[in-house]
């Protein structure tokens, strides 16, 4: 086992190897929690469904219906300011 | 290329001024995303939805494109780079998918407000606010504002020798 040790240790590190060791520490620990954090968000969105929009607060009217029907998203017209 | 003296400081001081504000901006979206989810009024659930799409559209996102510009020009136009130094390069990925979330959403925002004002009372109670996209992205901003802050070192190696690390 010293023998594989030794020899590991003598071979010289590759080009990856030696990229990686000289990423900070603090840039791995965050790629780790974002990577982490991600993966809980897909699993969350998964579990509810894939329903991401207005949609998954009502289930009564379809959304092109009422927001045609409606005055206020007419009369605001918001989505022109930017 | 670097930017003389007095417009890269006010560069900074519109980066700065605009990445705060979108931060605070976020805070009031969130204050009204609360007050949907918890008030048992639906005056005060469509109020609170109609408060949000105006700091949505009138606010956030005309900060949030205002700081992530300015961020690339200041990161250009100095000698920090934009994909030089691990901080840099982690602020701006993570402030693209705020920008980038951010205005795929607000449209979601104005769906949410036309479909509030066909509904009953009844109905427009059980709405509810919008938590989760102000809190995950007031935790991405302050984040990138402490990265900005403290700047931790580390050089990813893209252009690492072409000119001397920057004064910190």
């Amino acid at each position: 086992m010293n023998d594989a040790q030794s020899e590991a240790q003598s071979k010289p590190p590759g080009r990856y190897t030696r990229h990686l060791a000289s990423i900070p520490r603090w840039v791995k620990v965050f790629v780790v929690v974002a990577a982490t954090l991600l993966l809980l968000v897909v699993v969350a969105m998964l579990i509810a469904g894939g329903q991401h929009g207005p949609s998954r607060h009502q289930s009564a009217p379809s959304i092109s219906e009422s927001a045609a029907a409606s005055p206020h998203a007419i009369d605001a017209g918001l989505g022109d300011v930017c | 290329m670097q930017m003389a003296p007095r417009i890269r400081k006010a560069a900074l001081a519109l980066h700065i001024c605009s990445s705060v504000g979108w931060i605070g901006a976020a805070f009031a979206y969130l204050a009204l995303a609360v007050a949907a989810q918890v008030s048992e009024q639906a005056s005060t659930v469509y109020s609170a939805w109609i408060g949000m799409e105006l700091i949505g559209w009138v606010v956030i996102v005309p900060l949030g494109c205002l700081a992530f510009l300015t961020g690339l020009l200041m990161s250009l136009g100095t000698s920090w780079g934009l994909v030089r130094h691990y901080w840099v390069l982690i602020a701006l990925v993570l402030t693209t998918l705020a920008l980038g979330v951010l205005l795929l959403h607000m449209p979601t925002v104005t769906q949410t407000v036309g479909l509030a004002s066909t509904m009953s009372e009844a109905e427009a109670v059980t709405l509810g606010g919008d938590i989760v996209h102000p809190s995950v992205g007031i935790g991405i901003l302050v984040f990138v504002a402490v990265l900005n802050i403290y700047k931790p070192r580390g050089q990813t190696g893209l252009a690492q020798h072409k000119r001397p690390d920057p004064a910190r």
